[in-house]
This record gives C-alpha cells, sequence and structure tokens, in this order.
C-alpha cells in the first residue's frame, strides 16, 4: 500500500506542470471563476494515517449509540462455520424449509424440457399438434388396384394384337 | 371387305379399350384433385404422385389451425351437407365449406373438410390467428372455463348430424408444421376491475405464432357515455374496445417485443364498467418446444 502511494506521489512530483497547465484536460468555457487544485498525498500524512484506526464518521445524526466491537478468537471460529442466512424484519410471519435436491431428482429432471410459464390465470388450453392428417390420411388408389389395371390393359392390348395376327393369317390362307 | 371390316371393327375395339383405361387412370390418378374456378384441390395424392411430386395439398394452401379426426367409419355425405352455411366445393369423395356457429356471425364460421372414408377436419384460414378458436360465448364463468372451442363446436356440429361421437382428436397447425404444442391462456373480469396473468416464455422456445383476442359482453352505458375496457401487456396498451357495441371481440397478433421471452410478462384486462358484463382477454401460443 505504502509503496503504491510513493509510486502514485512521485508521479504527482514528476508532472505537476503538466496537470496544473493542462487542468486535466478539462475545457472550461465562459467560467466566471476556475480554480485547479493539485491532488497531493505527502509521505508525512501516509505514515500518520498508517498508524491510526478507522473510526466512523457520523454526521447529522439524531441518535447515536457506540458499542464497542471486540471479536474474539472462538467467536471466530463460530463464524466460520456458520453460513450466510436470510434476515427477516418486520415481518408477520415467517417459516423456513431446509431446501436439498437429492441427486436422482436431479437426475429426473435434467432430461425436461423448459416450460412456458402461466401464473393467476383463469383458464389455460394446451394441446399438442400434429401429426399431419394428410399425411396419414389412406392414399386411394391403392397399389394393387392400379397394377390391376395396367395388367388389364396390357392383357387387352395383347389379346388385340393376337387376334389381328390370326385375322391376317386366316386372310393370307384364303 | 369382309376382313377389312373384322379388321376394322378389332382396332375400333381396341382403340375404345385404350382410351377407356387412359381415362381411367387419368381419373384414378387424379382422384381427390379437381378444379373450379381456377383452384386446385389437393387434398388425397396417389401413391406415385407423392413419390414424384412434392405439390402441397389444399390443406397445406389454405389451413391454419385445424382440427381432425376419423370415425372409423364411412360417411354419408348427403348427411354431412346439411351442416354447411356454404359449400365450396363438393365430389363424390369430399365436401369442403363453412359451418356457421351458434350466436355468431358468418366471420367466425370454421371450415369444415369431411372425406366419405371418415375424416373431419375443422380449421381456419392460416392467415387467421391462434386465438380466435376463443368463442367467448361459451365461457362459464362459475366454472372459470372454457366449454369448448369453435373448432370444437364446430366438428361436434358435424359429428352430431351424422350421429357418431368422438373422443379423441388432433390439432394441426398447417401453416407451422414445425410447431410441436399450441397454448391459449385467458383471464377475465366481470364488471369494473383491473385483473391480470404472468407468462414467462423461455428462450430456447421457438414462437411461431404470439396472437390475441379481447372481448366486451358490452361498452353500451345510456346516460353516462360508454364503458370502456383496456387489453395491456407490461402496461402497454394493445387494444381498447369502447363505444355502442354488444358485444365485441377484436382479434391480433403479437411481436417479440410485445410479448417477450425470457422474462415474465404481465397480462392484464381492465373495465370501468357499472354493470355486471363480461370483459376478457386471450393469448395464444403456437410454439416447438426444444
Amino acid at each position: 500500500m505504502i509503496s503504491v502511494l510513493a509510486i502514485t506521489i512521485v508521479g504527482v512530483m514528476l508532472f505537476p506542470a503538466e496537470v496544473g497547465v493542462s487542468g486535466s484536460g478539462i475545457i472550461v468555457d465562459g467560467a466566471e471563476y476556475t480554480s485547479t487544485m493539485t491532488n497531493e498525498y505527502s509521505g508525512l500524512l501516509a505514515n500518520v494515517t498508517s498508524e491510526a484506526t478507522s473510526r466512523v464518521s457520523v454526521e447529522y445524526g439524531d441518535f447515536n449509540s457506540k458499542l464497542e466491537l471486540n471479536k474474539s478468537g472462538e467467536l471466530g471460529e463460530a463464524a466460520s462455520a456458520a453460513s450466510s442466512g436470510v434476515v427477516v424484519e418486520y415481518a408477520d410471519s415467517a417459516s423456513a424449509y431446509e431446501s436439498k435436491s437429492s441427486d436422482a431428482l436431479e437426475q429426473a429432471a435434467t432430461p425436461v424440457t423448459s416450460r412456458i410459464v402461466v401464473e393467476y390465470a383463469d383458464f389455460i388450453f394446451g394441446a399438442s399438434l400434429g401429426p399431419n392428417p394428410v399425411e396419414i390420411i389412406p392414399e386411394f388408389p391403392s397399389p394393387i388396384i392400379l397394377l390391376l389395371l395396367m395388367m388389364l390393359s396390357a392383357l387387352a392390348l395383347a389379346f388385340i394384337k393376337r387376334t389381328q395376327r390370326k385375322l391376317e393369317i386366316s386372310s393370307f390362307s384364303r | 371387305m369382309k376382313f377389312d371390316n373384322s379388321k376394322m371393327k378389332i382396332s375400333m375395339l381396341g382403340v375404345l379399350i385404350l382410351i377407356i383405361g387412359s381415362l381411367s387412370l387419368y381419373s384414378y390418378v387424379n382422384r381427390g384433385t379437381t378444379t373450379q374456378s381456377g383452384e386446385t384441390y389437393h387434398f388425397i395424392k396417389p401413391v406415385f404422385a407423392q413419390s414424384m411430386s412434392t405439390a402441397p395439398t389444399f390443406l397445406d394452401e389454405e389451413a391454419g389451425i385445424s382440427l381432425y379426426v376419423n370415425i372409423n367409419r364411412s360417411i354419408d355425405l348427403s348427411v354431412a351437407r346439411p351442416v354447411y352455411r356454404t359449400m365450396e366445393k363438393e365430389t363424390a369423395d369430399y365436401i369442403v365449406g363453412s359451418v356457421g356457429l351458434p350466436g355468431l356471425s358468418s366471420d367466425e364460421d370454421v371450415h369444415c373438410f369431411v372425406h366419405k372414408d371418415g375424416w373431419i377436419v375443422t380449421y381456419y384460414l392460416k392467415g387467421e390467428p391462434l386465438s380466435k378458436i376463443v368463442d367467448w360465448n361459451l365461457w362459464s364463468q362459475s366454472a372459470s372455463k372454457l366449454t369448448k372451442n369453435k373448432l370444437q363446436a364446430g366438428l361436434e356440429q358435424m359429428t352430431s348430424a351424422i350421429a357418431v361421437s368422438v373422443s379423441s382428436v388432433n390439432y394441426y397447425h398447417f401453416h407451422y408444421p414445425n410447431a410441436t404444442n399450441c397454448m391459449i391462456i385467458l383471464k377475465t373480469v366481470v364488471g369494473s376491475g383491473d385483473r391480470s396473468f404472468n407468462v414467462t416464455i423461455p428462450d430456447d422456445i421457438k414462437v411461431s405464432e404470439r396472437s390475441w383476442s379481447h372481448y366486451a359482453q358490452s361498452t353500451w352505458y345510456t346516460y353516462e357515455g360508454t364503458y370502456h375496457t383496456y387489453f395491456k401487456i407490461n402496461g402497454n396498451t394493445i387494444n381498447s374496445i369502447s363505444g355502442i357495441t354488444n358485444p365485441v371481440t377484436d382479434y391480433g397478433t403479437l411481436t417479440f417485443t410485445n410479448l417477450t421471452q425470457g422474462t415474465p410478462n404481465v397480462v392484464g384486462v381492465s373495465s370501468d364498467a357499472r354493470s355486471s358484463y363480461l370483459y376478457g382477454v386471450c393469448i395464444g401460443l403456437v410454439y416447438q418446444e426444444p
């Protein structure tokens, strides 16, 4: 801490003119009065303040009460073991429940997806969507009927050709 | 000459068989595909056509949120016909048209497709929001429940006509084929008051559509002007209804900015009515779970 202060002091001592002239880069226009103060901290003051203990400064208080705080070593040990607590003030009623989730619950909860949370609604209606009805409606004509039609057409064509050939042969034989 | 006549007859018979065969094939191939006023309806694609073409069906092209069922028996289309308010298309196999709902104007009609093979699909068009399926006339304040939605009401009319009861139905959104779920959330206020609900949509949920419905049973007050009702999200007014209205339902869609993800949204409905009229708001979500 002292070394930091010393570096700061050296820095201020090395560049006092620059700070003073430029006014820390702040441009003031049209002011009736301008005052520039150099922020310096002497080594003596540092020595003095390092020996003084911290004090609470109270201003404008209607009532001040000072309690000597003296922490014993035992209290320190006890306090280190205690966890942070919730401070309840002015409550009509307060109740506390220990919140502890088991590993099994955490494992079960992990695969659950995010949900929309709704509070204080009068009515909620939710539905899963799907599947697409167009995809599940049975197709018609069925492939069997289609195949049958094609086979019938082929058979009809074959029959016609055969009959034609027979007639041609019979006409030649005549 | 005799030979020529026989040959001619056989040739003509052959040509006739070929024509009939071709026509039969053509009609089978295009079964379920008819054209009217330049509009092509594809619902059932032939197997081989499916393999060769990825042409969308008419439902893919025009339907949005849909409710469908197969009653597992054939449907006599002549029995289904009187249910329609307007017939858009009728073939030997199916009817497409719109079905009127009790107490609602024709703007609220649901579209209905009925196929003789047992399929019934009720749907709204793809440009219409999910929140449109809410029929505020079917809200039971005492039970705090929407007894059924418009798609269900339309389906019920059709199944009643053909004397069949359905226990299991499916929802599908043709405009958002990747969406896995839909949800509607309602909040109401009777008379004057301000009521709200919170909805938090996680960041990893892909929301396809955010829509709303705002209802006022009446805003008409004779001597002191009109009542007002407001629909707000996070304090921002999305819609308001006032004036001489008996009753009115407004619909719309929301942006990501209106209804954010990852943070709670407060959705409220308020009214300054002195009479016990019903006012309500609904949020509709179509989304894909991660």
